[in-house]
């Protein structure tokens, strides 16, 4: 299994890599350009011109190459969603963990690689490893990294709750939270259950309870378990903030969506979020 | 927006994607491959100056480019109007997503998704409507046409017999839910395929047959179908209520108000209306 500091290793060396294929994809394209401009400006019976002309062909023989190779990164990374939704985690972080190790010419292949093996990490509760993986992930500039950036970062965010770190999770979901009204529903449904979490184990329950209608209504939305956690969340931050027939509401509500007792076994410092209501609902 | 058979077929065709690539494309492409291998070929510069024969080729080329960047900016657009609707769908906004399907069922569709997509919340907007007729033409066409993923293809075939039933053409609509029950799909499928046997049940007076297997079906509509459980929660309370088991009525009564108001489950399932006067919905503080 991978550990932290596989990920943060793994990390180092996709950044290296990464310069590395910037590096190379500069340096071909300068070759094919010089080939370009070659034909224009020296004598056809220059004898550089055929030299240049071999150089030029083989620099984008050697692109089509590392491209075709990149590719099958990118399929390889592809096909391990196959094995993850199969439920063959361990299947799938080996060959994710081949695939971020292999040489590509795109940025792209590396990153969703990357964000696979945390998203597999996470699934096997190997929080730490899947924190590191998504936290180089998010530092990476660049255009595809805002788009597997945002799943990065709502993912990081569940795993430093995981790890009782929710500070460390609120300032991950901040760039997103403050412009929540921009992102997609799905981003926004995949949101509202680490947020109120983050929310609450930070004492933040007037935050936790603001635009409560929307959040219920975005709640509603939610699959079976994260419906009851955004629900039993809300239930404790209304509670907090002496709103009691509200809390009892959502708890009940929280109940008939799932079972509590299975929830807080799954997700790590949820128990304890939950006990203010859970124990109030004991006695 | 009227959604009519007319509508419809238009709409069809109207988003059907082009079937093959515009010859501008080719055009600009052999131009530019054109100025960079034959000069070389040929042994000569075409009588071209030598600036020429670099700007030429490198024009073309920035027009290649800035076409493919604007083409796939206008698709972006396109499939903005398809999440649109999706997400107004899934809030109930549905004078949002008529809008969207609108105006953006004028265009093609290149993904063969986001047009099942867009065709699936028009369906969803005509069943909102009672207008299952329609909702049935759209599914049938997205099945004859195969326009989707498989998945959604299985949804389409789910939506479908559930619009049957709700139209009345109950035994079309019990031959798909027979064969559909036969084959092999995921829980979450087979949830909603258990809930809308269960109101093909409660609407042909079946009550017995409706509560047989309780605890099972129970447990299956809770996992699977979050808030929408409040349906087949609300079918049980009416199957049970009609064979007097009014304890256990009440109490499936309270459950399913508690996650869909009453209004909306007598609105959707008008023979649930007698219940909302013998038993008392959940109150609802927010």
């Amino acid at each position: 299994m991978l550990t932290g500091s596989d990920a943060r290793q793994l990390i180092q060396a996709l950044k290296r890599q990464l310069i590395l294929s910037g590096a190379v994809r500069i340096l071909l394209l300068a070759v094919i350009a010089v080939g370009v401009l070659a034909t224009a400006w020296l004598a056809r019976d220059d004898a550089r011109l055929g030299l240049i002309w071999a150089a030029a062909a083989l620099a984008g023989l050697t692109w089509i190459g590392l491209a075709v190779l990149s590719l099958r990164q990118m399929r390889a990374a592809n096909q391990a969603t196959v094995y993850m939704a199969n439920g063959r985690l361990d299947l799938a972080e080996n060959q994710l963990i081949s695939a971020a190790n292999q040489f590509s010419l795109y940025r792209q292949g590396k990153l969703l690689a990357c964000h696979n093996l945390a998203v597999v990490a996470h699934g096997l509760r190997n929080f730490e490893a899947a924190a590191n993986l998504c936290d180089g992930v998010v530092a990476m500039k660049g255009r595809p990294t805002q788009l597997i950036g945002r799943t990065s970062r709502i993912l990081l965010a569940d795993c430093r709750l995981s790890l009782g770190d929710a500070a460390a999770a609120n300032r991950a979901l901040a760039p997103l939270t403050q412009e929540i009204s921009r992102l997609s529903l799905d981003d926004q449904l995949l949101i509202l259950p680490i947020e109120l979490r983050s929310k609450i184990a930070m004492n933040d329950f007037a935050g936790a309870t603001s635009d409560l209608k929307e959040k219920v209504a975005r709640a509603e939305l939610l699959d079976s378990p994260r419906a009851a956690m955004a629900h039993a969340l809300m239930a404790v931050a209304c509670l907090r903030t002496g709103d009691a027939e509200k809390a009892g509401f959502l708890l009940r509500r929280a109940r008939l969506y799932h079972d509590l007792t299975e929830l807080t076994e799954q997700a790590p410092g949820l128990r304890e979020l939950l006990e203010p209501v859970t124990s109030a609902d004991n006695n | 927006m009227r959604i009519d058979d007319t509508f419809i077929h238009r709409a069809f065709e109207l988003t059907a994607p082009p079937r093959r690539r515009s010859f501008g494309w080719y055009f600009l492409i052999g131009i530019v491959l054109a100025f960079l291998f034959v000069p070389a070929l040929r042994g000569d510069d075409l009588g071209l100056a030598s600036e020429a024969m670099i700007a030429i080729p490198a024009a073309f080329a920035l027009g290649v480019l800035g076409g493919v960047a604007s083409a796939s900016r206008r698709r972006r657009r396109k499939r903005a109007f398809v999440t649109l609707a999706r997400e107004s769908v899934q809030l109930e906004k549905w004078e949002a997503a008529a809008a969207a399907l609108e105006g953006g069922l004028t265009r093609p569709i290149h993904s063969e998704s986001d047009r099942a997509s867009a065709f699936l919340s028009l369906a969803a907007v005509a069943e909102r409507d009672k207008n299952f007729g329609s909702a049935i033409e759209i599914y049938k066409n997205l099945l004859v046409n195969r326009i989707g993923e498989p998945h959604q293809l299985h949804i389409v075939q789910m939506a479908m017999t559930s619009a049957k039933l709700r139209n009345e053409e109950l035994t079309d609509g019990i031959d798909m839910l027979g064969r559909l029950e036969k084959m092999t799909m995921p829980l979450h499928y087979r949830a909603v395929l258990a809930s809308i046997r269960l109101y093909q049940q409660v609407f042909m007076g079946q009550f017995a047959d409706a509560v047989e297997n309780l605890d099972e079906l129970r447990e299956l509509v809770r996992r699977y179908l979050s808030t929408r459980a409040g349906y087949p929660y609300a079918l049980i309370a009416k199957a049970l209520h009609q064979l007097g088991r009014t304890d256990q009525a009440e109490r499936y009564w309270k459950d399913a108000t508690m996650l869909v108001r009453p209004e909306r489950l007598t609105e959707e399932l008008p023979f649930l209306a007698p219940l909302q006067t013998v038993y008392q919905a959940e109150d609802r503080p927010c």
